[in-house]
């Protein structure tokens, strides 16, 4: 089979890079953070599989960037546990500094939440108000919910890839969903 | 098809369609950034790394040296083939006249035989 060429990795790569970005922030609720996931994937497939023949590439992509994502949440939570240990050590005033990342959102787009469905400006808040909402569902939940209707991975591919069982895939699934479908009734939005 | 798997495809289709609507100049700066280095960093494959389109100029500049030397090699050896075969064809003629000869090989051994030759040739 004839050898790709860099042209062919340059276009498959802009193709993924906005969906690989976004799937990322919402992941990982940091964009800064999500860039340096997008690029390491990105790094890692032209390095490791750039051999490869090129309708491999997706599914690679896809199993790297989460792979990486993984691996940055890990770390986050690591991190978060080291700060919050130290904050404990700390007075009252260092308790008042921390903070959660939930909080944050929910204080960036505490007005958007209470908007009415007809005071909506368009369809850019609506896609605002459900990436605020799937950022806001519990770390499994929201990879689980990602990847089965997002990215289209069936139930046991999705519970390879989390590592876990199927039945865990179906709640996490099922309990993303419903708590989506209910945030987003309270603001008025049927889907 | 579930009512809620609709309604998950339905955000995951809204979330593509969000994904796309990225307009950040600075996201989209930095992930070009990013693909253009993933593309320089690209593994090559066994037979990548051979030239697409051989200069050949450059390969006869380069490769001047070396016939140089093998032309003067072949010149050896073809010399040296030369006269081994030119000592062989005289060893040859020499073995095929002593053979040849109605004198057996043995007497230019046998003294006496010497000894009468010398005589011979005085007289």
């Amino acid at each position: 089979m004839p050898l790709a060429s860099d042209s062919e990795l340059n276009a498959f790569l802009a193709s993924v890079e906005r969906r690989a970005f976004k799937q990322a922030v919402l992941l990982l609720r940091d964009e800064a953070g999500a860039l340096d996931a997008v690029q390491e994937a990105m790094m890692r497939l032209a390095s490791r599989y750039g051999d490869k023949p090129s309708g491999e590439w997706p599914m690679l992509f896809q199993r790297i960037l989460q792979n990486v994502v993984r691996d940055m949440l890990r770390r986050q939570k690591v991190r978060n546990l080291w700060v919050s240990l130290w904050s404990g050590f700390g007075g009252r005033e260092s308790e008042d500094e921390a903070h959660d990342v939930l909080d944050t959102l929910e204080a960036a787009d505490g007005a958007n939440l209470r908007l009415a469905p007809e005071t909506l400006a368009g369809r850019e808040q609506l896609l605002g108000l459900i990436e605020a909402e799937i950022a806001r569902l519990p770390e499994r939940q929201r990879e689980a919910f990602m990847m089965r209707y997002w990215e289209d991975m069936d139930t046991a591919e999705t519970a390879a890839a989390m590592g876990c069982s199927e039945g865990s895939v179906k709640t996490h699934c099922f309990r993303a969903t419903k708590a989506l479908a209910a945030a987003l009734k309270a603001k008025g939005i049927e889907l | 098809m579930s009512e809620a798997e609709r309604f998950g495809r339905r955000i995951g289709h809204l979330l593509s369609e969000s994904a796309a609507a990225t307009s950040d100049p600075t996201v989209l700066a930095r992930l070009a950034g990013a693909r253009r280095a993933a593309v320089a960093a690209r593994r090559r494959g066994p037979f990548d790394v051979l030239p697409h389109r051989v200069d050949l100029a450059l390969f006869g500049r380069a490769l001047r040296p070396v016939l140089s030397a093998a032309l003067v090699l072949s010149m050896f050896v073809a010399g040296d083939y030369f006269n081994r075969q030119h000592t062989l064809a005289e060893r040859s003629e020499v073995e095929t006249a002593l053979l040849a000869d109605d004198l057996p090989i043995d007497a230019y051994l046998d003294q006496g035989f010497r000894a009468w030759l010398q005589d011979e040739s005085r007289s």
